[in-house]
Order: structure tokens, then C-alpha cells, then sequence
């Protein structure tokens, strides 16, 4: 067949001229792992597109596959995509999910989105009817396990265009403000493309990851990538990885794996939580790249990982930084392999007052080590912005705007959003960073987005829940997100209002606090604080002031020492 | 089997008290679903897997490990208790 322009080309491309070639393989904690070569992912793919053309699934309807850890996730996947349908990954519902939240968020998102159908498994499927049955348009659903080992195939897939929307990327994190990233094949096979070339990629390397399809890192960095490089990936549940951090360690010691992404704070977690008896028999000298994304990456977390772990072979030299998001795909701009990750020295303290990144030497008493996350990739360029969109010099910090090949036809059924986003084909991304000698550097967020482990938390969402408490005081409660270094991501603080002064109350405000905070929204905040009435500061706009606040918390802990010390 | 009446459960305690800031009259009872209460997450799985194996000598499989069977010290006790009566 022609070269492949799109993602099912792709599929098809493989079966034909290496059906017995590995293209996946699933580890599960307790069995055997299901191993999958291209002739079986394809014969899979078009087993669920057949079933999804008898649920008269139409071109361009919008397919969500919600599945745990299993060997048909992608087949299910790219069934719908073969329809030349559209379809998008959502997370399933975990014990550490309120069930509540996830129904009403998925219902908001079925109402803006209006699927037509919902692929998943029997048990999700009975607790969504009663959701779906109060829906106008309801979707139709499909439980995976009704597709049996010979069941109908489907024909050649429909004929799909490289700018054909392929799939949508929602966001990750809390989920009640979260939009679609509509993305065509042209974007994510440029988008493959750019990251492939710049770590000089083949086909006999090797992925493993822990990172959920539902995330844009999982389902493109580690199985769309290696399906378009003929390259074998390994994919663990995070909850086995969550568990037993050195599992991964394991997983790449055995199949000697090359490509390893991880996030920020993974690289802290891995270090502080795997044990030295874990490391027996464990070998990282296979990886050529360990890659950070998603979230700030950080000099001191690098450090740590590459000192622990030198001593079952990892190479420093492999160590890979991308920066990027769903709106441009994924990664567009990098550091790392032929390019080594730069580290600018600069006083933190100007960063934070001037907003400007003056290089100072190592001894400066507010030297602030910056990982460089590069230069764009082929096809990519970046520049950093004021707020009336004019370009900023070097080293002053200002917000990212990113001109890509990648870029995404759109957030799905929200123009109104993506005409916020993107001007004149620059997606502005949120993000604040400066540039130094054509490299980037990310400093933060201009909002007050909270990021914990790569996902992304709504401060508002936080703050609504909490005064639900009838002794919190309406309106006056700051969710902060605050860098800490020891974790590598942010931590989450709370402060709450209340009129109450009574140990009992604040007790109980706290419990309810920590119980619907991680239970709704999957975070657990790290410290929470009762204040008296009028404690919060405010804008002159009436907003919370989170800076402020924040200091003004730290001083009252100060003291608090200071009087326990004495 | 062991008895689970000689599962220590101060460590356990201490453990989940250090969670919440360290003020041990907010800790729930041995009883509460410490992910309910927003106590446990998954991230801190891997530490709490660890204080198991470590301080109460039992190996925890992979497969076993997940927020339901040590949602709570109670529970987390029984599985002590049942790994008593693995061969060693």
C-alpha cells in the first residue's frame, strides 16, 4: 500500500508487512501478559468496527471508550476510527473516585459532546443507565465483552483524510471545566513525527509505560508513536505501578526496553518510594531516553533520580525533557539526546518580583537552577508574549504562544473557547516561561491552575465544594497549588473560613474537607487551615488573592514554630 | 493464621496520624475507610505497602495491592492476619 497518511493506514500498513510482529504487549499484576502482534490488532480493530457499524455508528459520531487496563483498549479505540467515527478515552471510575462527581461530570460531557455511542464493560454500563436514560440523545452503548474472539469483521476501513478530525484529547484533572481537543491525523502523525526525529526513534526501540491511554502522553507518546515507528511498547496499569513503583524498573530490566516517560513528580516518587532490595536484578542501561513532560520539570528531580539510579545503570545522558499539550497534540518542543537539556542559573527572587530571568552564578544566594525544555521541533516555533500580545525579549517572562504543524482543528462543539486559544494560528497556552538563546524555559501558570501530577485541578472547583460546609463562610476559601520540590509537583493547601470558633466545628470542617476534596475530585490536599472571619485577602476585583494569602499563612506557621522553639 | 488481635496497629496509626498533620484526635477510627476520608490515595499506596512489609514481615503480592483490601486499619489488619498462615 501508499505510505501511510493516517493513524489506520498505519494499522493496516503493519498487519500487512509484519503480521506477526509484537505491537503491544499489557502486564497484569496477577497473570501472564497478553501479548499482541499487528495481525491481531488489526483483526481486533476490525471485530469492533463491525460491531460498531451494527449499532449504525455514522461517520464522524462521537465514539467514548471508557475500559480498564485491558488488551482491546485500542483495538476498541481504533474500531471506531476505522468507521472513520471519532473516538476519545475517558477515564473509568476508581474507589478513589466519588461516583457522584464522575456520573454528573460525564453527564455535562455527554450533553456537550453528544457521543453516539459509549463502549465499556458490564458493570460501568449497568451503573450509566439510569444516567443515560434521563439523557435527550442518549448514546448507544457497546460492552466490550460482547465482542467475542469470532465475531463479524468489518470491511477495509472507510477512506479517512489527513485532516479529518481523528480523535478527540480531553483534558486531564478535575473535570467540570475540561474541553475537547479535537485532533486531525495530519496533526498527530506531524506531531509523532517531530518527536520521533529529534530522539531519533526507529522501529527497534522499545516503550514501557505506566501513563493511562486517557491521557494524551499515554495513548499518543506510547502507542500511536510506536504503531507509526513499527516499535513494540509494554503498557502496566498505574494502579500496579502507583503500588509497587519498582514494577516499571522491573518491566524495562526484562524487555530491555529504550523510551520511558514519566512525568515530574514520577521522577521523585520513583526515587524516594522504590526500596534498594526492589533494585536487585534491576538494569536501566537499555533506556536511551527517559523523557519528562506534563508537568514543570525540575532540576532538582532530575538530579535525584540520575544519582540514585546510576547504580543499576542509568545513563544520565538519557535523560529527555518534551513541553507541549493536547491543543498542539502532545510534544512540539524538547531537550535532550543530541541536544543536551540546558541548566540556566538565575535569581529567584527577580524572577518572582521583575518577572524577569537574570542569570546569576551557582554560590548566588537565590540561584534557581532552570531546566531548558528546548527548542521546537521541525515545524514548530514559540515566542513569548505580554498580555496585549506583543513579543517580549529574552529573559523576560511572559505567556507561551506556540505556532505548530500540530495544532488542533479546535476544541469539539466550543468555538467560543477556541477563539480564546487561538490567534492567527498561535495557540496561547496559559503557560508562563522566558526565552534564552532560542531555548525555553517554563516558569508557571498564568492562572491560578493548580498542577498535581500532571493533572490538572480547577482552584474554583475546590473552593465551591468547600463552602458547602454550612459553617464555612460563603465565598471566602483559597485552594493554592504550591511548588514543592521534595514531591516534584505541586501540593494542594486550603484555607477556609468560618465563624465558629469551636474545636469541634474546625474538626469537622477539616474532615469534610479532606473526605469531599479527595473523594469529588481525586486530589488530597496536603494542609488545610480554618481562619477566622475577614482572615482572606481579596483583590480590589473581589477575587481571593492566593499570593498573599499564601505568605500570610506561612508567617502565623512561622510564629507557630518560633513560640513552640522558645 | 495469625491472631489479628496481635497485629500491632500503632504503627499503622502513627502512620495515618503523620497524613493529616499529625494531630492524632482528627484520626478516624480503625474502622473508617481512610479513602473516604481522604486519607489515603493512591500515591500513598506504595508507602503504606512498604510500612506493611517492612514492620509486620509479610510479602504483599501485586496483585493484592489496591485501596479496597487497605482502605482501613481494620482491613489492614486482617491481611496481616491471613498472611500468617502463608508458608514462608
Amino acid at each position: 500500500m501508499a505510505e501511510p497518511r493516517t493513524i489506520t493506514d498505519y494499522i493496516r500498513h503493519r498487519a500487512e508487512q509484519s503480521p506477526d510482529g509484537l505491537h503491544a504487549r499489557y502486564l497484569h499484576a496477577d497473570r501472564e501478559p497478553d501479548e499482541q502482534t499487528y495481525a491481531a490488532l488489526e483483526r481486533r480493530t476490525r471485530q469492533y468496527a463491525a460491531a460498531l457499524t451494527t449499532l449504525a455508528t455514522p461517520r464522524e459520531g462521537v465514539v467514548l471508550v471508557i475500559m480498564q487496563h485491558h488488551a482491546d483498549m485500542l483495538p476498541v479505540f481504533y474500531g471506531a476510527m476505522w468507521l472513520g467515527a471519532i473516538p476519545s478515552f475517558l477515564p473509568f471510575p476508581t474507589g478513589r473516585l466519588h461516583i457522584g462527581k464522575y456520573f454528573s461530570d460525564l453527564k455535562e460531557l455527554i450533553e456537550r459532546t453528544v457521543p453516539h455511542a459509549i463502549v465499556t464493560y458490564a458493570e460501568l454500563a449497568a451503573e450509566l443507565a439510569p444516567l443515560l436514560a434521563g439523557s435527550p440523545n442518549p448514546p448507544v452503548v457497546l460492552l466490550h465483552e460482547s465482542v467475542a474472539d469470532d465475531a463479524p469483521f468489518a470491511p477495509d476501513p472507510e477512506p479517512s483524510e489527513p485532516e479529518d478530525v481523528a480523535l478527540i484529547q480531553y483534558s486531564s484533572g478535575s473535570t467540570g471545566l475540561r474541553k475537547g481537543a479535537a485532533l486531525s491525523h495530519r496533526a498527530i502523525l506531524a506531531e509523532c513525527n517531530g518527536v520521533g526525529e529529534f530522539f531519533e526513534m526507529t522501529a527497534d526501540d522499545h516503550f514501557v509505560t505506566w501513563v493511562p491511554l486517557y491521557h494524551d502522553w499515554g495513548l499518543v507518546c506510547n502507542a500511536i508513536h510506536p504503531l507509526t515507528l513499527g516499535a513494540q511498547f509494554t503498557l502496566m496499569s498505574p494502579i500496579q505501578w502507583v503500588g509497587r513503583p519498582a514494577s516499571v524498573f522491573e518491566a524495562i530490566t526484562r524487555h530491555k526496553a529504550t523510551v520511558y516517560w514519566q512525568p515530574n513528580f514520577a521522577f521523585n516518587f520513583m526515587t524516594k518510594r522504590v526500596r534498594d532490595e526492589e533494585l536487585q536484578g534491576i538494569d536501566l542501561s537499555s533506556l536511551t531516553l527517559c523523557g519528562n513532560g506534563a508537568e514543570p520539570c525540575l532540576y532538582e528531580s532530575h538530579e535525584m533520580f540520575a544519582e540514585r539510579f546510576a547504580a543499576v545503570g542509568f545513563r544520565r545522558e538519557a535523560l529527555g525533557i518534551v513541553y507541549g499539550m493536547a491543543e498542539v497534540v502532545n510534544s512540539v518542543i524538547g531537550a535532550g539526546n543530541k541536544e543536551p537539556i540546558v541548566v540556566d542559573v538565575i535569581d529567584r527572587q527577580a524572577l518572582q518580583e521583575k518577572h524577569e530571568a537574570l542569570a546569576v552564578d551557582g554560590e548566588h544566594p537565590d540561584a534557581l537552577r532552570m531546566l531548558g525544555v528546548g527548542r521546537g521541533f521541525e515545524g514548530t516555533e514559540f515566542q513569548i508574549v505580554d498580555d496585549d500580545n506583543n513579543v517580549l525579549p529574552d529573559r523576560h517572562v511572559g505567556e507561551i504562544s506556540i505556532k505548530s504543524r500540530s495544532l488542533f482543528h479546535g476544541y469539539y462543539n466550543n468555538k467560543e473557547a477556541t477563539r480564546e486559544r487561538v490567534r492567527d494560528g498561535w495557540y496561547i497556552s496559559g503557560d508562563l516561561g522566558y526565552r534564552a538563546d532560542g531555548i525555553l524555559f517554563v516558569t508557571g501558570r498564568k492562572s491560578d491552575l493548580i498542577i498535581i501530577g500532571g493533572d490538572n485541578i480547577y482552584p474554583q472547583d475546590i473552593e465551591y465544594m468547600v463552602a458547602e460546609h454550612p459553617n464555612v463562610v460563603a465565598g471566602r476559601v483559597a485552594a493554592i497549588g504550591v511548588d514543592d520540590a521534595e514531591l516534584g509537583t505541586q501540593k494542594l493547601i486550603v484555607i477556609a473560613e468560618s465563624k465558629s470558633d469551636d474545636r469541634d466545628v474546625h474538626k469537622d470542617i477539616m474532615r469534610f474537607i479532606r473526605r469531599e476534596v479527595s473523594g469529588r475530585l481525586n486530589v488530597r490536599p496536603d494542609k488545610i487551615y480554618i481562619a477566622p472571619h475577614k482572615w482572606l485577602f481579596k483583590t480590589s476585583s473581589g477575587k481571593i488573592a492566593r499570593i498573599p494569602n499564601l505568605q500570610r499563612l506561612h508567617e502565623i506557621e512561622a510564629r507557630a514554630v518560633e513560640a513552640h522553639d522558645s | 493464621m495469625r491472631d489479628p488481635a496481635s497485629v500491632d496497629r500503632e504503627p499503622l496509626r502513627a502512620h495515618f496520624t503523620e497524613k493529616i498533620g499529625g494531630d492524632r484526635e482528627m484520626l478516624p477510627g480503625d474502622e473508617a475507610d481512610m479513602v473516604e476520608e481522604g486519607i489515603l490515595d493512591s500515591f500513598g499506596l506504595a508507602e503504606l505497602v512498604a510500612l506493611i512489609e517492612s514492620t509486620y514481615e509479610v510479602k504483599v503480592p501485586d496483585g493484592d495491592i489496591a485501596l479496597d483490601a487497605f482502605g482501613s486499619i481494620d482491613r489492614i489488619v486482617a491481611y496481616i492476619a491471613a498472611q500468617g498462615s502463608e508458608p514462608s
